[in-house]
């Protein structure tokens, strides 16, 4: 990791979202105390931590690999924590019991590890990890292996605790859903290096970078040539799309001077892409339906652009395409506003 | 014949290749010869010594082998290598060379120092227990390290973030979890030090009813060619050593 600086504020939910072997979890290790960094600091407000040893850094942390210990029944290990800083066994099971029942472990409690289910298990260290009101509290995906449902209930259960409670949670998660769900802030790590960092709402709605609105989730890129300003859009032109895009004149990088001068790639959001009629005003012409993947009430479309060696993705109600299958021509619209104008690097 | 079949068959080869040595023994074994060897103090002695100074070994072995055997599986440091490749020595070198080295150890000035102002090891029982001790130490330490290299130091790494100590971690995670490890390697170092012999008789000499162990008492008594009596101390140091290795073995699975 490198040039890697993150403020946590007290009593939020931080998340970091970052592609696979980007260095999240060596964050939190590095944070909890796990392993040395050969050089930076972590402080927490003015005391320097980079040095303690991990027990004394007074930071819960949940590993992916949860880490539960299999000479422990469920009890002991949630309480593990608690019985090592002193507190008595009637207090630690007056935390223990509400948290066991809304983590639907409380007919759990005296069972042994190997005796639990891969969900159970997530429940069980989750509870090991908050049961103890750190003061900050890490998290590395904690509900990758729920079930959907479950996972929904519980994040709600947590962000209503961690917004009751005050604590400060460092999350790191690949799941956008869960980020947008529990994140006040959001950074996005790639390749060691921090590629995004700030509140939610402006790191989702406006990344600034390629990589940031990749691990976002974003499918197209395509590169772009400023052509003007006009009605508070930037207007770019695509050359494989042989047409003009609208970007609000407001987003982060085209503000500042140079933004006219600057090289920039164009990320459009399979979702934000529409099928409409030759006559819209909008339209661009010429794209040819590679593919079409159908699922529920939508499909994912594999456009091939009017210059062929671009190809698109779009995401539209099952009902527009009903009519449609692969060879057929249509024609494409993108909401004006909804492209990103991305920096390559 | 399937793969599994086979490994059985040659799992049961091996138990009947030591079946037919043991019921070999009968040939010379008598009720009478029992009997005798079940009535004389100096067996009786023989027995006691063994057992007492094997199970002394494996406490003894036991506090060194656990902090080394742990700080060999869980830390780097200065000379790692060098430690673990002695730890082969007792392996390689013959157990009567051990013994000798142990003889002329006790001949240097500090060796004669210990004896005469600490304690008197050559031809004691603290002889025995000496010889058994290095003569197991090297596997002692080697075995529990392969215990703890079981458990994830990752186990040690939660514990420590959730507020122990490393020695809390120690004690409250890594050591159970590595209990069944730890409970072969005494076993084994127990097992080990009942059949010492070179070492032993090099150190401790030959006097009855002073330093004669089983295996010694077998020597003993085939050197003077009583061979019904050394063919009843072999079957008495099989049938304790067997009993004893099985009910530990039928305790630690329940």
């Amino acid at each position: 990791m490198k040039n890697l600086s993150l403020t946590l504020q007290s009593g939020m939910c931080h998340v970091i979202v970052g592609t696979t072997g980007s260095g999240k979890t060596l964050l939190l290790e590095t944070i909890a105390g796990l392993r040395r960094q050969e050089s930076g600091r972590i402080s927490f407000g003015e005391r320097d931590i980079s040095h303690l040893e991990p027990e004394l850094r007074d930071v819960s942390y949940l590993p992916q690999d949860l880490c539960l210990f299999p000479n422990m029944r469920v009890r002991e290990n949630i309480c593990y924590g608690l019985r090592l800083r002193g507190i008595s066994i009637q207090e630690a099971e007056s935390r223990l019991q509400p948290l066991a029942i809304e983590l639907d472990i409380a007919h759990l409690l005296d069972r042994h590890i190997a005796h639990l289910s891969g969900g159970e298990r997530h429940r069980t260290a989750l509870a090991r990890a908050i049961i103890s009101d750190s003061p900050l509290i890490l998290l590395d995906e904690p509900f990758a292996s729920l079930n959907l449902g479950l996972k929904r209930k519980l994040w709600h259960y947590l962000k209503d605790l961690q917004t009751k409670r005050k604590w400060t949670l460092l999350l790191v998660t690949h799941d956008l859903e869960e980020a947008q769900l529990l994140g006040d802030d959001l950074s996005l790590i790639a390749n060691g290096e921090l590629v995004d960092s700030g509140p939610k709402s402006e790191v989702f709605c406006y990344p600034e970078t390629v990589s940031a609105a990749c691990i976002l989730g974003a499918e197209n890129f395509l590169p772009a040539e400023f052509s003007g300003r006009s009605d508070g859009f930037c207007y770019f032109y695509s050359p494989a799309l042989e047409a003009k895009i609208a970007v609000s004149q407001n987003y982060p990088t085209l503000t500042g001077d140079n933004s006219e001068k600057s090289c920039f790639k164009l990320g459009i959001r399979a979702s934000d892409i529409a099928i409409c009629g030759p006559d819209s005003a909008t339209a661009i012409k010429g794209c040819i339906i590679d593919n079409i993947f159908r699922k529920g009430k939508t499909a994912t479309l594999v456009l091939r652009c009017p210059q062929k060696n671009f190809s698109l993705l779009a995401e539209v109600p099952l009902a527009d395409i009903a009519a449609h299958v692969p060879g057929d021509s249509v024609c494409i619209h993108i909401a004006p506003g909804t492209a990103m104008a991305l920096i390559q690097s | 014949m399937t793969f599994r079949r086979a490994g059985i068959a040659v799992a049961l080869l091996t138990f009947f290749i030591y079946a037919a040595l043991i019921a070999s023994l009968t040939t010379f074994l008598s009720f009478d010869t029992v009997a005798s060897l079940f009535s004389s103090a100096r067996t009786l002695h023989a027995i006691k010594t063994s057992v007492f100074a094997a199970t002394l070994v494996v406490f003894i072995a036991g506090l060194v082998a656990l902090p080394a055997g742990f700080a060999l599986s869980r830390h780097d440091f200065v000379g790692k290598r060098v430690v673990d490749t002695m730890l082969e020595l007792p392996l390689f070198v013959s157990p009567a060379a051990l013994g000798a080295m142990l003889l002329i150890f006790f001949s240097t000035s500090a060796g004669i120092w210990i004896q005469d102002n600490l304690q008197q090891f050559v031809f004691t029982v603290y002889g025995i227990i000496l010889a058994q001790f290095v003569a197991v130490l090297g596997v002692s330490v080697r075995l529990c390290k392969a215990a703890f290299d079981e458990v994830p130091t990752r186990y040690d790494d939660m514990a420590r973030s959730l507020g122990a100590g490393s020695f809390t971690a120690f004690h409250t995670v890594v050591l159970p979890n590595a209990r069944r490890g730890l409970f072969a390697a005494a076993i084994l170092t127990w097992a080990k030090a009942m059949g010492e012999f070179g070492a032993t008789i090099t150190v401790a000499g030959t006097i009855a009813m002073r330093t004669e162990t089983l295996p010694i008492s077998i020597y003993m008594r085939l050197a003077s060619a009583d061979i019904e009596g050394a063919v009843g101390a072999i079957a008495l140091l099989i049938v304790v050593s067997l009993t004893v290795l099985y009910l530990s073995r039928f305790i630690s699975a329940r």
